[in-house]
C-alpha cells in the first residue's frame, strides 16, 4: 500500500469552505522505495531498448532518420 | 416532517427514488501525500487539490451505484512525462495486489502503440508534464468498483510532454479480483516527489 490509513500518520489539514475532511498522509517508505526501484528499471528497460535497437541500425548501416522512414517508428 | 397517515416509515423512504441519471457524489473524505498539499471539497463534491504527489478519495462507491464517471482535470504539474496511475482503495488504503491488467493504446505525435499488460500493481491512465498548464485531463468510467465483482475502467487521457509532444492514451482495464472498493487513489511518478494540481469531480450513475 502506498499510504497508511493510521491515525497518526494523518494530519488533518481541512480547510474551512471544505464539506469533507481532507488529510495529509505520509507516504509508506517502503512502498515509496518499491516504487523508485520500480521507475527506475523502467527507465533503464527503456534506455536498454534504445541502446539495442541503434545496435540493430549500426548492423544494418541505417541512420533513426532512413529506420523511421522504413519502419514507421 | 412526519410519517402520514397510513404510511410506515419505511414506506416513505422506499418512496424517495436515487435521482435518475448522473448525481454528483460527495466523497467522505480525501488524503491527500506530499509535503506541501493542500485539499478541499466543496458542497457540490468537487475535489480541489494542489501540489500533491497522491490524491485518495475515501467513500464514494458504494451499494447505490455499479457506474460511476470521473472527470480529472489538471491545472499545474512538475516533472515530465510522469505516469499518472490509479489505485483502488478500501477504507483508505489503496490496494498493490498485482490483479491490475488490461489493453492499452498509446498515441504519441501520430505514432500508435497498441499493448496488453497482466499482473500489475497498480493501473496506468496517462502522463502529466510540467509545461503542460491546464492541458491534462481524464475521463474515467468504472463498473462495480464496489460490488463482489470484477472492477472494471474505461478511461482516455490526454496530455502535453514538455517536448511539445500530444499525447493520449485510451485504456481498458480490470482488477481482476472480486474486492470491494470504496474509493480510488491517484499518483504521479510513484508518489517519489513531482506534483499534480487540479480538481476531480465523480458521479454516480442511476439506471
Amino acid at each position: 500500500m502506498d499510504t497508511v490509513n493510521n491515525m497518526n500518520k494523518k494530519i488533518d489539514i481541512t480547510p474551512i469552505d471544505s464539506v469533507c475532511p481532507i488529510y495529509r498522509e505520509t507516504v509508506d517508505p517502503t512502498q515509496q522505495a518499491l516504487d523508485t526501484a520500480r521507475l527506475v528499471a523502467e527507465a533503464e528497460a527503456v534506455e536498454a531498448r534504445a541502446v539495442a535497437r541503434q545496435a540493430v541500425l549500426d548492423r544494418l548501416g541505417l541512420t533513426e532518420q532512413e529506420a523511421q522512414l522504413l519502419l514507421g517508428s | 416532517m412526519g410519517v402520514p397517515s397510513g404510511y410506515t416509515s419505511a414506506q416513505v423512504v422506499q418512496a424517495v427514488p436515487v435521482p435518475k441519471g448522473l448525481v454528483q457524489i460527495i466523497p467522505t473524505s480525501v488524503a491527500v501525500t506530499g509535503g506541501s498539499a493542500t485539499g478541499s471539497v466543496d458542497t457540490n463534491g468537487n475535489i480541489t487539490f494542489a501540489l500533491a504527489t497522491g490524491i485518495i478519495i475515501n467513500g464514494i462507491f458504494s451499494a447505490t451505484y455499479d457506474y460511476y464517471h470521473m472527470r480529472v482535470s489538471i491545472t499545474a504539474c512538475s516533472g515530465n512525462d510522469d505516469n499518472v496511475e490509479i489505485r483502488y482503495t478500501t477504507g483508505g488504503t489503496a490496494n498493490s495486489n498485482s490483479s491490475y491488467q488490461g489493453h492499452r493504446l498509446d498515441i504519441s505525435s501520430t505514432t500508435v502503440t497498441a499493448s496488453a499488460q497482466t499482473g500489475l500493481a497498480q493501473q496506468f491512465i496517462g502522463s502529466a508534464s510540467s509545461t503542460d498548464g491546464d492541458t491534462p485531463f481524464g475521463l474515467l468510467d468504472l463498473l462495480d468498483p464496489f460490488a463482489s465483482r470484477v472492477t472494471k475502467l474505461s478511461s482516455n487521457w490526454y496530455s502535453v510532454n514538455n517536448s511539445a509532444v500530444q499525447k493520449s492514451v485510451r485504456g481498458n482495464s480490470i482488477f481482476d479480483a472480486t474486492t470491494s472498493f470504496d474509493g480510488i487513489a491517484f499518483r504521479l511518478a510513484g508518489l517519489t516527489g513531482p506534483t499534480l494540481s487540479g480538481n476531480i469531480s465523480v458521479y454516480g450513475y442511476s439506471k
